[in-house]
């Protein structure tokens, strides 16, 4: 099977996974009890109406007597079309709420992403070079201070000291600045170093201990002998075959971060990013809101998977196609 | 680049050393030996008498060194007082390494060619595409067939002989003075070894290149060495021409070996003891303790200076002093070993493939 | 008249105040001659002494238990002996400590909101002066509040019927609240509560017939009955036609819950507001930011923006469908709604003037230089009697001020007047917010109540966008980012600069070119942001008060609420577990209670001196707060 075909096969086992989720997601939905229904049912009961009438009458107006098949095709249609309704904690369509949310969720993981991508497995890898020398403690000891401190308390400390005390970056976030600008690349620099600082740490442990390995592998006894320098043998030779573990690493921390920890980054900083929209949903028990992040994120799972497998296959050749 | 006055590699007093927790190990002990152009010089001993850090020492490769003292000259220059980035320089492109193992020995994430190509690359600014051509070419040279397609495949790919070829290839490619090969077909296939020998030796016709060749094979040593370096426990032990050495073995060691060849007669099934602790080597002559023909001279002071026996055929034992009689080495009344016949008993099925 | 309240107890019957006090043994009956005032407006906290207290116990009818002469060991013994006398079983002290019928120590737990620590500490408070000054043993339990409202403080509404200070009552309409006599219990047994503290509705008291009218009011979980005519009170309250009737039936109803301590009433808190110091405006007053066009930054000019912080975002900014006070806010910047209320707590027009004769007809006056955007013109009374009948009144539209306007009659009477009929008279009408109107076009709304489009109206942009604010507001909206807050920029046609009323200062508001509200959810953060002055004002935590206080780039103000914190003493049948009957039922043993708690310390230890102390259901700057006679 060549990488074309491969990649067309993954494509679609993804969109596969998505449609199972997405049905699932149906099914819980039609087994819970409707909220609204529940509601205009006890309102009926208070106002001394008929609580049964007043649900049936719910039910109908939100076409939940239609049989099944009717409505999960309907909510099919509705999902793929991205017509996820309106949000009404923010009094606002869904995939506006969410499109909103990922616009400044977007400006400071993209660049936390690339930084944790880039910094984590060279200061690993450097960590590895210099094995057990105070180098290589510092790195580790900076790796387990920004693992183990929670980001928020990190934050908030981060925050009072350049917000308050020097004053150098705005408290309030400024969401009227341009997305490429100085001012908000400041505004932005404290929550990104701290999630990076956060991120960084297990891909650095990785990319040592993997490296470790690497660097005394035999192939890079062969680029010394074929008079390769150690910063490019490092960085063809090591580098690359560390990456392959790293990338599972890589994706599967960042997925998990990408909710939990830009929450509570997100709502120290005042950034109205995507966490902080799925979150307020949840404690507003806004059905429709929760459901389009549950999907979004959803999607955003199954793509990260997909792009962790195609890395996957890209960084080591030796992984066929047809075996995964 | 050569000076003819001078051989193309000598090594004088080499030294290395390993810092370890029980203390100092000396894996190679101010040995001794050259290499001229154009010839095969077959470092030969058991495992672990220091052959391969020997031949890593030279251009200083070897894995975390406590020291590597001594000089090495290569067409003049002393490689081991000139700085790193100038010994870099010389790696690959004077002086080529191909090792042992080729299974690990290229790195599984890039493809033979681009491994190939680097070793050019690292070395001289060409093109993509010329160093491409050329890589090709050497592929088709050293026996690979259909060297473009196999250019873009990964190293998983390929069998242990095709990899060996293409470790061989990338050796060349920079068109070295001198090949250092550690053992270069223990690792493979029988039917392959002799094909890749073959190979070296039509090589180094062709590229008039002097090869330092390490290996514990003397079958190998009688088939393709014009002189022969045997080192024992760090120390060398016996040199000379491959002659020489095998028609008048001077050392004690060297008899034993030859003696372990197969259909050579004698004593079959090796040398009786094992070799001496590195960390905490013996007073006087290292083979001392498995020698039969060791006395109390032989167990004091250091290793017996290299004594002249024959016109460049040295050998380190106290018994060719002047002032002994080396004839109690023939007591035991084994007869010398004939010719060189293993090069009678290379495959002459050409290299065209290995599987 | 009927202000003369009956009192009643359950030995024998109704029998008067006088009757009432002297069975308690109390010999300052000559006090009671004068008709109370004898303790007058020096009755505050700060009147030093604690247990002045021995024999001569004077209970006036205005009672300020917890300070002074009514705080102290001597006052509450006296108080529970009392108490053991009028109960059927045998309590009484032992040494210091109480003692059950079975001659064990009384044993009673306290329960408050888990991980707050201002609740905590209050109820350790209680612990210690129950200990010291009553021998009660109490432990200290900590709950989480939504825990405890649904396990203890509520229960499956019953009703039942009981003897009221001796009249059969029944419990028509029980709720999860007051779900039906004493009889009738949570699920969970539980002596004393501070985890709820309750609202006291100082502009409309009024209101508060939810919690006091009799025993059967609809939010009763302690299971009080009041032995007052509370009922009766509460009617002429209601009907009453002038202000002076009004205020005599509330301060009647306010001093006999003084007496009777249905709720340990505690304190009143305090907001703390941090504002910029060059900030002129802000005042210690319940109405504090009623005359935002006033404020300023130094010299009275319009310059710089006004910021501030918001701990939450806004569900909506739709004025129709708002419920929250955060939005409230975000709108109010853009759009007025009818009027407020000064300093004083008097009724100040802005959109109209309300006027009454009776309470029951009330007239409302527009102005006349009412615009909206275009293209929906001036506003008339048509817009507005066009919004409460077909929207607000409507059975459709479900707005949030619905239950306000029901079974009001609204008609049109000119071009800038409408009147409203109300079922029963109010005279605190515009007290209870209930004809708190925004102005909305009604060619906006027609559409959308021709189809009874609810979700139309829920989700129009205009509405929600604030686009028809006209001059209505002091500024308009430039954007609702819905995550991050609003922005907004003066608004130089402002109708309020054209009024006769108000400070002088209105004519050139606001003194501000742009304002905005950010959403901030971390409290850290909008702290950081008032102390680097990129807000203008935030709230302040009670336990950094001191340290803003002494912050010069913050000034900090201290807002009089109209919440309480209060002592909830189960007076169910799952009250009292410690031993046989139930004290708690007995006002002499609330009495006691109350005394046995010092306010003073509470004040200064727990609240940093930041409330008030609080003696009886309204704030002592409630108009309708009794002892200022």
């Amino acid at each position: 099977m060549g990488f074309g075909t491969y990649v067309t096969a993954r494509v679609m086992w993804a969109a596969v996974v998505s449609f199972i989720i997405v049905t699932i997601t149906f099914l819980l939905l039609a087994a819970a009890p409707n909220p609204d229904v529940q509601r205009a049912a006890t309102q009926a009961a208070l106002q001394g109406g008929d609580p049964a009438a007043a649900a049936e009458r719910a039910r109908e107006l939100r076409g939940l007597n239609e049989p099944l098949h009717v409505r999960y095709l309907d909510y099919l249609r509705s999902v793929y079309t991205l017509d996820w309704g309106w949000a009404d904690s923010r009094s606002q369509p869904v995939t506006t709420a969410l499109a909103e949310g990922l616009y400044y969720t977007a400006q400071y993981s993209v660049p936390w992403t690339i930084l944790t991508i880039l910094l984590g497995p060279l200061v690993g890898v450097y960590s590895a070079a210099n094995m057990y020398s105070w180098k290589d403690h510092l790195a580790t000891g900076f790796a387990f201070f920004g693992y183990a401190i929670p980001n928020f308390f990190f934050g908030i400390i981060l925050l009072l000291i350049f917000g308050v005390w020097l004053d150098v970056i705005p408290v309030v976030y400024d969401t009227s600045v341009p997305v490429f600008s100085v001012a908000n690349a400041v505004q932005l620099s404290i929550p990104v170093f701290v999630l990076v600082t956060g991120s960084i740490g297990a891909v650095m442990r990785v990319s040592r201990n993997e490296s470790a390995e690497f660097q005394h592998a035999a192939f890079m006894k062969t680029a010394k002998a074929k008079g390769v320098s150690p910063l490019r043998a490092y960085a063809y030779h090591v580098m690359r075959p560390t990456l392959v573990p790293l990338s599972t690493t890589i994706v599967g921390q960042l997925l998990a971060l990408f909710l939990g920890s830009s929450l509570l980054v997100e709502k120290v900083f005042g950034i109205p990013g995507l966490g902080r929209v799925t979150y307020n949903a949840l404690i507003a028990q806004d059905t429709n809101l929760v459901l389009g992040a549950t999907l979004a994120f959803t999607f955003i799972a199954v793509f990260g998977n997909l792009i962790e497998d195609l890395v996957f296959t890209v960084l080591d050749p030796r992984i066929s196609y047809d075996d995964r | 680049m050569t000076d003819d006055a001078s051989p193309l590699l000598a090594v004088e007093g080499l030294t290395t050393t390993f810092d370890t927790d029980d203390g100092q190990l000396v894996a190679v002990d101010g040995i001794e030996f050259t290499v001229e152009a154009g010839e095969t010089v077959c470092l030969v001993g058991e495992s672990g008498s220091g052959k391969t850090v020997a031949t890593e020492s030279i251009t200083r490769i070897v894995d975390s060194p406590g020291s590597v003292e001594g000089s090495v000259r290569f067409g003049g220059r002393d490689l081991l007082s000139m700085s790193e980035p100038e010994r870099r320089a010389i790696r690959g492109y004077e002086i080529a390494h191909v090792f042992q193992n080729p299974q690990d020995a290229l790195n599984h994430c890039y493809t033979v060619g681009w491994q190939v190509v680097e070793a050019l690359q690292v070395h001289e600014d060409v093109a993509d595409e010329t160093a491409r051509s050329r890589a090709i070419d050497l592929l088709d040279r050293v026996g690979l067939a259909n060297a473009s397609t196999l250019f873009d495949d990964y190293p998983h790919e390929l069998s242990g002989g095709q990899k060996q070829r293409v470790m061989i290839a990338m050796a060349l490619i920079g068109d070295p003075d001198l090949l250092i090969a550690d053992e270069p077909t223990t690792a493979l296939d029988v039917t392959v070894q002799a094909q890749i020998l073959r190979l070296l030796d039509d090589l180094r016709r062709e590229f008039d290149m002097g090869i330092l060749l390490v290996t514990h094979d003397l079958g190998v040593v009688a088939a393709v060495a014009d002189r022969v370096v045997v080192m024992y426990a760090g120390k060398v032990m016996e040199r000379g021409s491959v002659l020489d050495v095998f028609e008048r073995p001077a050392h004690p060691y060297t008899r034993g070996l030859l003696d372990c060849l197969p259909g050579v007669g004698g004593t079959e099934g090796g040398i009786p003891g094992t070799l001496p602790d590195p960390l905490d080597p013996p007073d006087g002559c290292r083979f001392a303790a498995r020698c039969a023909y060791a006395e109390d001279a032989c167990r004091t002071g250091e290793q017996p200076a290299e004594i002249k026996t024959d016109p460049g055929h040295h050998a380190s034992c106290i018994h060719y002093r002047p002032d002994r009689d080396e004839s109690v080495l023939e007591d035991a009344g084994r007869e010398p070993t004939g010719s060189d016949r293993g090069a009678d008993e290379l495959p002459n099925d050409g290299v065209s493939t290995d599987d | 008249m009927s202000r003369q309240p009956t009192i009643g107890s359950k030995t024998d019957g109704r029998v008067s105040r006088r009757r009432w006090l002297s069975a308690l043994g109390v010999t300052g009956l000559s006090a009671l001659a004068g008709c109370s005032g004898e303790e007058g407006d020096e009755g505050d906290t700060d009147g030093g002494g604690g247990d002045g207290g021995d024999t001569d116990l004077i209970i006036g009818e205005f009672p300020r238990f917890g300070v002074d002469d009514l705080y102290g060991e001597t006052v509450a013994r006296t108080l529970a002996r009392k108490a053991f006398e009028q109960s059927d079983h045998d309590y009484g002290f032992d040494g210091d400590d109480m003692v059950t019928p079975d001659g064990n120590q009384v044993e009673l737990d306290i329960y408050h909101s888990a991980g707050q620590e201002t609740s905590q500490l209050m109820a350790e408070y209680i612990g210690q002066e129950l200990e010291k000054n009553l021998g009660i043993v109490v432990s200290v339990e900590a709950i989480d509040g939504t825990r405890f409202n649904n396990e203890y403080w509520t229960a499956e509404p019953a009703g039942g019927t009981d003897t009221v200070n001796g009249e059969e009552i029944e419990w028509t309409r029980p709720t999860p609240q007051n779900p039906g006599p004493q009889s009738v219990a949570s699920n969970e047994a539980w002596d004393m509560s501070v985890v709820f503290g309750l609202n006291t509705y100082p502009l409309n008291p009024l209101t508060n017939e939810a919690f006091f009218d009799g025993a059967t009011a609809a939010y009763n979980p302690v299971g009080y009955y009041p032995e007052f005519d509370a009922t009766g009170l509460f009617e002429t309250a209601r009907q009453a036609t002038s202000r002076d009737g009004l205020r005599e039936a509330f301060v009647e109803i306010f001093e006999n819950l003084a007496r009777e301590q249905p709720y340990i009433m505690l304190v009143l808190g305090d907001d703390l507001v941090g504002y910029n110091p060059e900030l002129n405006g802000p005042s210690e007053n319940f109405s504090n930011g009623w005359d935002f066009p006033a404020w300023h930054v130094g010299d009275p000019t319009v310059s710089g923006s006004y910021d501030t912080v918001s701990a939450a975002g806004f569900s909506t900014l739709n004025p129709l469908y708002n419920t929250e006070a955060g939005a409230g806010t975000a709108v109010g910047r853009v759009l007025d709604q009818g009027y407020t209320f000064d300093d004083d707590q008097e009724y100040f027009p802005l959109l109209y003037d309300m006027s009454t004769e009776n309470g029951e007809v009330w007239t409302f006056d527009l102005r006349e230089n009412l615009t909206f955007s275009d293209p929906y013109g001036r506003v008339t009374a048509a817009d507005f009697v066009y919004l409460v009948q077909a929207v607000h009144q409507s059975d459709w539209a479900n707005t949030a001020a619905a239950l306000s306007w029901e079974g009001v009659e609204v008609e049109r009477t000119g071009e800038f007047s409408f009147q409203a009929t109300l079922e029963t008279p109010a005279l605190l009408w515009p007290q209870s917010y209930d004809p708190l109107l925004y102005p909305i076009p009604r060619a906006l709304l027609e559409p959308y109540v021709e189809s009874e489009d609810v979700e139309g109206l829920q989700q129009d942009e205009e509405l929600l966008e604030l686009q028809f604010s006209g001059n209505l507001g002091a500024f308009t909206l430039d954007e609702w980012n819905r995550g991050a807050g609003t922005t907004y920029t003066r608004n130089d046609e402002y109708y309020l600069r054209d009024i006769d009323e108000g400070p002088d200062r209105f004519a050139d508001g606001p003194f501000f070119e742009e304002a905005s509200i950010s959403v901030v959810e971390e409290q850290a953060s909008r702290l950081g942001a008032l102390e680097t002055g990129e807000a203008d004002a935030a709230g302040i935590p009670p336990e950094q008060f001191q340290s803003y206080e002494e912050n010069e780039d913050v000034t900090v103000r201290e807002i009089p609420t109209p919440y309480n914190r209060i002592l909830s003493v189960n007076q169910r049948a799952n009250g009292w577990q410690t031993g046989p009957g139930n004290p708690f039922q007995i006002t002499a043993f609330r009495q006691a209670l109350a005394a046995a708690i010092g306010k003073k310390d509470l004040i200064q230890g727990i609240y940093r001196g930041l409330a008030d102390a609080h003696f009886t259901w309204q704030p002592r700057w409630s108009t309708f707060y009794p002892g200022e006679e």
